[in-house]
């Protein structure tokens, strides 16, 4: 098989697995940080440390 | 109760307050990002990609144009989180940068939707006339076809001005069908392809050579692409009028990009592999074609119904996103004008018809002029060039933002890995922007010339006039979600006339339900999509005298509110306050006649099917006794909750409710009075308040009609038919309550339902 073909499925594989696991991700960053509230990029980053957030 | 920037009406004792119809779903602002990105790209790119760059080129073109989009889409979903607003680039940058950048992403945003619309309106004249062309339609008339693509372009670009300067647009409900009709049909075509390369192998030698003409012509690709994943921008559009804004948009600009890559990947996949036995490589042949060569391919694919496929769904999907960028760019111009960055008559609203008509005139030109005088090819490079510009600047501001004013906001989503996302997307945006230059020249002279051009205008013009309005950044707060101990009316009025009835029947539900019972009477205000919903307080608040009249008789007895509230569409706006409020029970009017094509009204039917609680919509009730209340009887879900209005409205000395059930000859009757044995308790009413009557006829509208001649009102539970079936088929409620001449009400219980798909989103 081409060198491209080999290059170009990995590279296309990458490509959408990078979208969907950031889309997974951003989605469990939301859900964490709403379940308790909306606050400044301290207090998110707190609860990141803590555990409590995403 | 009320939110953001408001407005207080004082009268003797109560407040009117305002507020903005927050009733845009996620469902639906997720769809309205999907159906911009939709729009054209994916049509015209397959194409001119595959001439560039190969087959394999396409593929990785839409894929690693989805993680760059993906990038900015993150910077857009945290920055709309933050600042839930709308107005999208030109408050992210005015927030970050100040006034001057501000004016900048505004004016970028401005061209780059305006360009985006004449790509969108040339998308359509290049699909519907090479349909009509292998019809033999075009060759018929004699016309050269380049003249027919322009002039076609012309005039839906011309139909979709006078339709935003008229005031509609296609949003909400119908806006989600017709993306997701877009979506599936698109679906559809790569699973076809996907079935197709699996049923014959061979077809994926179409692969081969994979990159012909090497891996930089990519980066062309990729640039000139680009504008197939601008659709963030109308989402953080949707700020104002978003349900829970800092949950939503960020989620909806991150879905969006999900679905459209894989719907792109697919659909790449099915052009490739549905050429064969053409005599030449597919991707030479496809290329061929250029903006064409999707469609072409595809009718190889799918040789019977192919082609109208396509056509059809390059119809809906470049109408309604050139639709939407159109009154996006009307916006963009219209925010310019009413800081005064552009001259005044920008922001002159239409006395009428309430749109920024000069706004409109001057975005109409430049989607028109566009169209007309610029190759495809530069038109969609110019396209994507603006969107590039503009995405480059918001990366920057999410940077900036979060350095300097992280602790000072409230954030609903914080990106992961920040800054790789923004800092990655700045440089490969700026490389893809400079590469467009192989691809077409001329948007490398129409890009840069707009920028430099904005810059002028505002250190010559903007600066010195534009208003003070730092402080009107000003993020509209969420609507508290009410605690839930009492009994809650929600009375929607329109005019004052009917204010005064209306209320009197409210007040006979308080009297039934008892102290605990609160109300709150509304009246909607409706707003072009042309207008920010900030901007709604210009319009005048005729519904403020019906409020109130009907504060006159409810407020010294219940605990009242009352609220103007700012919506696109009434009934939409409705509905969301029903939803928001946690109503029981929703209280509104009916006049009595309808518009073509509609059951009951444009209002009343979207309400009566779409509302969660329960509804009851008065016809001609005025300061009547109801002695004699007639509820006819076909034991459907509305049947208890018709009864306990009936019950309600009944004078409590002397009435009485005549339960009417007409069954056709032959079929049994329902069992009436064992169903009435069994509600008047639950009802905790007399039984002896109920009477049956029964009736054999053929013809049950006419003896249901003949009947209510004997009562002083009517109450009727409305149908379970769906509003299609209804508005074709018609249903028997909805006939007697527009043909009945005595005052009636016609109810319907509450409902849930919720999707899986809404539960997972």
């Amino acid at each position: 098989m081409d060198l491209n073909i080999i290059i170009g499925i990995i590279l296309t594989v990458m490509a959408l697995s990078t979208v969907v696991i950031l889309t997974l991700w951003s989605r469990r960053i939301i859900e964490r940080i709403h379940a308790r509230s909306p606050g400044s990029l301290r207090k998110i980053q707190k609860d990141i440390i803590n555990g409590d957030g995403a | 109760m009320a939110t953001g920037p408001e407005k207080e009406s004082k009268t003797e004792h109560h407040k009117i307050s305002t507020e903005f119809s927050r009733n845009l779903t996620l469902l639906q602002i997720t769809m309205m990002g999907v159906g911009m990105m939709i729009g054209a790209g994916v049509f015209l790119g397959v194409g001119n990609a595959m001439k560039v760059a190969g087959p394999g080129g396409v593929i990785l073109t839409f894929a690693l144009n989805a993680v760059i989009a993906l990038f900015t889409a993150m910077s857009y979903a945290e920055l709309s989180s933050a600042i839930p607003k709308a107005g999208g680039a030109y408050n992210f940058a005015r927030i970050a940068f100040g006034r001057g950048t501000s004016f900048i992403a505004g004016w970028m945003e401005w061209f780059a939707s305006s360009v985006a619309g004449s790509l969108y309106a040339v998308t359509f004249a290049l699909y519907t006339v090479h349909y009509l062309t292998q019809l033999g339609i075009i060759q018929a008339s004699g016309f050269q076809l380049i003249l027919v693509e322009k002039g076609a372009a012309i005039l839906i670009a011309g139909f979709f001005i006078y339709i935003n300067y008229r005031g509609a647009s296609e949003t909400g409900t119908m806006g989600t069908i017709f993306t997701l009709g877009q979506t599936v049909s698109l679906a559809f075509i790569a699973l076809v392809g996907i079935a197709t390369a699996i049923a014959d192998p061979a077809r994926l030698a179409n692969f081969q050579p994979f990159l012909p003409n090497g891996w930089d012509k990519l980066l062309i690709t990729m640039g000139f692409t680009y504008v197939a994943f601008e659709g963030f921008e109308v989402i953080a559009q949707a700020g104002d009028e978003a349900i829970e804004p800092r949950r939503n948009l960020p989620k909806a600009m991150i879905y969006s990009i999900l679905i459209v890559v894989f719907t792109y990947v697919g659909v790449a996949f099915a052009a490739i592999v549905g050429v064969k036995d053409i005599g030449q490589p597919a991707w030479i042949w496809i290329g061929s074609y250029g903006g064409k060569g999707f469609g072409e391919a595809i009718s190889q694919l799918m040789p019977s119904y192919g082609s109208i496929l396509v056509t059809i769904t390059v119809i809906f999907a470049s109408t309604s996103a050139l639709n939407a960028t159109i009154y996006s760019a009307t916006r963009a111009s219209y925010a310019l004008g009413r800081d005064r960055m552009l001259p005044g008559a920008f922001s002159w609203l239409h006395p009428k018809r309430r749109t920024p008509y000069m706004a409109l005139l001057f975005t109409g030109g430049i989607v028109i002029s566009v169209a007309s005088f610029l190759p495809t090819i530069d038109v969609a490079s110019s396209a994507s060039m603006m969107f590039l510009f503009l995405f480059f600047l918001v990366n920057f501001c999410v940077i900036r933002v979060r350095r300097q004013m992280g602790d000072e906001m409230t954030y609903g989503f914080v990106m992961p890995l920040f800054p790789i996302p923004p800092i990655a997307a700045i440089l490969i945006q700026a490389t893809l922007a400079v590469w467009l230059i192989h691809m077409s020249p001329i948007a490398w002279v129409v890009g840069p010339t707009w920028v430099v051009s904005g810059i002028v205008i505002y250190r010559f013009y903007s600066k010195q006039r534009a208003r003070r309005t730092e402080d009107e950044i000003v993020v509209l707060k969420e609507q508290p979600i009410p605690s839930k101990d009492e009994y809650r009316i929600l009375v929607s009025l329109a005019n004052p006339a009917n204010a005064v009835p209306l209320a009197l029947n409210c007040y006979k539900f308080c009297q039934a339900k008892g102290d605990r019972t609160e109300i709150e009477v509304i009246n909607m205000v409706p707003v072009p999509s042309q207008v920010p919903l900030s901007e709604a307080s210009k319009y005048s608040h005729a519904g403020e005298e019906a409020i109130i009249e009907a504060m006159l008789y409810l407020a010294p007895r219940y605990k009242f509110g009352s609220t103007m509230r700012y919506c696109r569409n009434v009934a939409r706006g409705i509905i969301s306050a029903a939803a928001q409020h946690k109503a029981d029970l929703l209280i509104m009017g009916w006049q009595g006649y309808r518009r073509k094509g509609f059951s009951l009204g444009s209002t009343v039917d979207p309400v009566l099917e779409r509302a969660t609680c329960n509804v009851a919509v008065f016809k001609d009730c005025k300061q009547q006794k109801n002695m004699n209340v007639l509820v006819p009887f076909a034991g459907g879900p509305n049947a208890t909750f018709a009864l306990e209005t009936a019950s309600i409205m009944v004078e409590q000395d002397g009435g009485r409710i005549i339960v009417f059930h007409v069954a056709p000859p032959g079929k049994p009757t329902q069992d009436i009075d064992a169903f009435l044995d069994e509600i008047a308790p639950q009802l905790k009413v007399p039984r002896s308040l109920f009477e049956s009557k029964y009736a054999i006829s053929r013809e049950r509208l006419k003896t249901i009609l003949e009947e209510t001649k004997h009562y002083d009102l009517v109450i009727i539970g409305a149908t379970r038919d769906p509003l299609f079936r209804q508005r074709v088929m018609g249903s028997l409620p909805e006939i007697l309550a527009r043909h009945c001449k005595k005052p009636l009400v016609m109810v319907k219980a509450k409902h849930h339902i919720r999707s899986l798909i809404k539960r997972w989103m």
